[in-house]
């Protein structure tokens, strides 16, 4: 008995130790001993979504890679070992030594290993080498839609952000939100199962389904390249888009970059000029202010203008581009011939009021607010500092700047009804929830009966142009070419011109409208001569393509 | 009636300690099981990174291209359109 309570006593003794020593730990040193050696937190980065073309063709999603590092100082015969790597992942014998060698604890050798280069690597039992799991947006179809898609980049804390065009633009719904995990675990990283296991949960970005067509884009960049090489210009740019509800098929400028390898290139070409340049339209703006024109009843399509010579405007004088005058020439035959003397009679017509406020209706100075980053709004003096010959030149598209994607939504009014409509280029979103995007209507500039005048007038100036292009037979094509100078210094340079063409098919109910803009060609200044042919060639494939049949 | 408490004390003891084993190898097991059911979700989210990425190249414009090239279906220079079939046309070429 006496030997039993000996031992109960002991029992006792060593419970009241650990009580106590529970108590002391957990109660007057809690501050101490407060955080726990065994529970881990983890960032559960989120995965970032994907953009897919309309017909969910991958455009760009992410991709595991691997950074290989190195511990030099755990490394022996450096040499050796060098060779090794550089069988596979071929960087350079003399940039692996070189990091080899570094007196650093830790070196990153490589970052852009695939899953096969690291496997190979990870034979060679290499003491001293590891890896990092990666993620980066691979892009299956490169650069085919550069300045669409923009690029993912690192931000001041070295998370992957979206810069430009849609990455940009949709960087919150691409990212997602990151999870955190707290797991308690031994000392050998296996989960302890009655310990601690809280989660919260984060969510994956969304994926992006677009309006863009990968097929038509590379049509378009395929013909916007041929011509920039064959016209020497500076850059272009076309646009494709359905005239109905403005989704943009392909939009493309040039040049451009490879998204994947974004570093290597100069940051001001990762601009998309067809949302951040301006220009002076010329020419092709003159459909929009007759159109201005007849839907206020200033004019009737079936006047006449006597053009007898260049016409006086406040002190200047306006002459038409060949400074040839036809006489009584019908309101048709003005576009046909591009008569800047007939737009300034169209424009004395209208009145300078009505004029102003049909450039603000077809939105001028403002954004069309598609969904890309980096969209810029056009130029439109205020009223008040308007002189006469002002007034003049905008009849023609001088004076006034726009963006290519204004340029494109503010015609694609003419034609489809007279609503114009936000540009677009996100169709859906898809993740936790689905979000269908839906044409949106931001005004009607036009009544319907004025769209069908001014569709059959495009229709004549495509037919009776002087300068013969390569129709397909039996289409009904609407358009109008652009010749705009540069201003330099205040003035206009005859020998630096941005040549444009927009036009559309089928005439009765428009498909497509295509812009097809070149700055400073060289080989021929006028757009008739060089977006035109572009323009006709786009359509010929798309036509095919899309398979519409003839009027 | 003789309490033996020692004999109870050991039999309390020798069940708590055969408890304690088994609680223990079976945490033991199933945390190992965790820990490879972790692995084989990485490396099956690798794999599936690596085909996906696959596809992608082979349906990318320019694999399509080199395959079309590859197989004689390169364009022709001045292709000859089908009258009969109402949606081929013709190009003028004036």
């Amino acid at each position: 008995m006496t030997r039993l309570k000996f031992i109960l006593i002991a029992y006792l003794l060593l419970i009241s130790g650990v009580v106590f020593k529970l108590f002391f730990i957990q109660i007057i040193s809690a501050d101490k001993f407060s955080g726990n050696i065994y529970l881990k937190t983890q960032k559960i980065q989120p995965l970032r979504g994907g953009i897919f073309d309309r017909n969910a063709s991958p455009l760009a999603f992410n991709e595991v890679n691997y950074l290989l590092f190195a511990e030099p100082n755990k490394i022996v015969e450096k040499e050796a070992v060098t060779k090794k790597i550089e069988d596979i992942i071929h960087l350079g014998e003399a940039t692996i030594a070189s990091r080899l060698n570094s007196d650093r604890d830790w070196i990153a050798i490589s970052d852009k290993l695939n899953n096969d280069q690291k496997k190979r690597v990870q034979e060679l039992k290499i003491y001293g080498l590891g890896f990092e799991e990666r993620q980066r947006v691979f892009y299956p179809e490169s650069s085919l839609s550069a300045h669409l898609l923009g690029f993912v980049g690192k931000n001041d804390l070295g998370d992957n952000t979206g810069y430009f065009g849609i990455q940009g633009f949709y960087e919150k719904d691409l990212a997602g939100l990151p999870g955190i995990v707290k797991t308690e675990r031994d000392l050998f990283g296996n989960p302890i199962l009655i310990g601690v296991q809280n989660l919260l949960k984060g969510e994956d970005g969304r994926d992006l389904i677009l309006t863009v067509d990968k097929n038509v884009q590379y049509i378009v960049k395929k013909n916007l390249l041929s011509g920039l090489n064959r016209f020497q210009a500076k850059n272009g740019c076309a646009i494709v888009a359905n005239p109905n509800t403005m989704e943009i098929l392909a939009l493309t400028c040039l040049p451009d970059y490879d998204p994947l390898n974004y570093p290597e290139y100069t940051e001001d070409i990762f601009k998309n000029p067809a949302v951040s340049a301006l220009y002076e339209p010329g020419s092709i703006w003159k459909p929009i202010i007759m159109a201005s024109a007849l839907d206020s009843e200033a004019i009737k399509p079936t006047d006449t203008f006597n053009e007898t010579g260049p016409a006086a405007v406040g002190g200047y004088e306006i002459q038409t581009w060949d400074n040839k005058y036809e006489g009584e020439i019908s309101m048709t035959r003005i576009l046909e011939k591009s008569s800047n003397v007939g737009m300034v009679y169209i424009g004395s017509k209208l009145g300078n009021k009505n004029l102003y406020a049909y450039l603000d209706k077809f939105g001028v100075g403002k954004k069309t607010a598609i969904d890309l980053q980096g969209e810029i709004a056009g130029i439109l003096k205020p009223e008040s500092q308007w002189y006469p010959v002002d007034y003049a030149t905008a009849t023609f598209g001088q004076g006034l700047a726009v963006t290519p994607i204004r340029m494109i939504t503010s015609f694609a009014a003419l034609i489809n009804g007279g609503k114009l409509m936000r540009p677009y280029v996100v169709s859906k979103m898809k993740g936790k929830t689905t979000q269908q995007m839906k044409p949106v209507m931001v005004d009607r500039v036009i009544e319907r009966r004025t769209s069908l005048i001014i569709k059959s007038m495009l229709q004549k100036t495509v037919e009776n142009a002087e300068v013969k292009w390569k129709r397909p037979e039996g289409y009904r094509i609407g358009g109008k070419t652009g010749t705009a100078q540069i201003a330099i210094g205040g003035h206009y340079d005859p020998s630096k011109t941005i040549a444009s063409f927009i036009g559309f098919t089928p005439v009765n109910d428009p498909k497509i409208i295509i812009l097809v803009i070149y700055r400073e060609p060289q080989s021929s200044p006028w757009g008739s001569e060089t977006a035109a042919p572009v323009f006709f060639d786009i359509l010929n494939e798309l036509l095919l393509y899309y398979n519409i049949l003839p009027e | 009636m003789n309490i033996d408490f020692k004999k109870i004390l050991s039999g309390f003891m020798a069940i708590l300690l055969i408890v304690n084993m088994f609680l223990y190898t079976r945490t033991m097991v199933l945390s190992d099981q965790m820990m490879k059911l972790e692995k084989d979700t990485n490396k099956l989210r690798v794999e599936n990174s690596v085909l996906q990425q696959k596809l992608a190249n082979n349906n990318s414009i320019e694999n399509l291209n080199k395959l079309a090239q590859k197989y004689g279906f390169t364009k022709i220079d001045k292709p000859e359109y089908l009258d009969q079939l109402h949606f081929a046309f013709k190009v003028n070429h004036d």
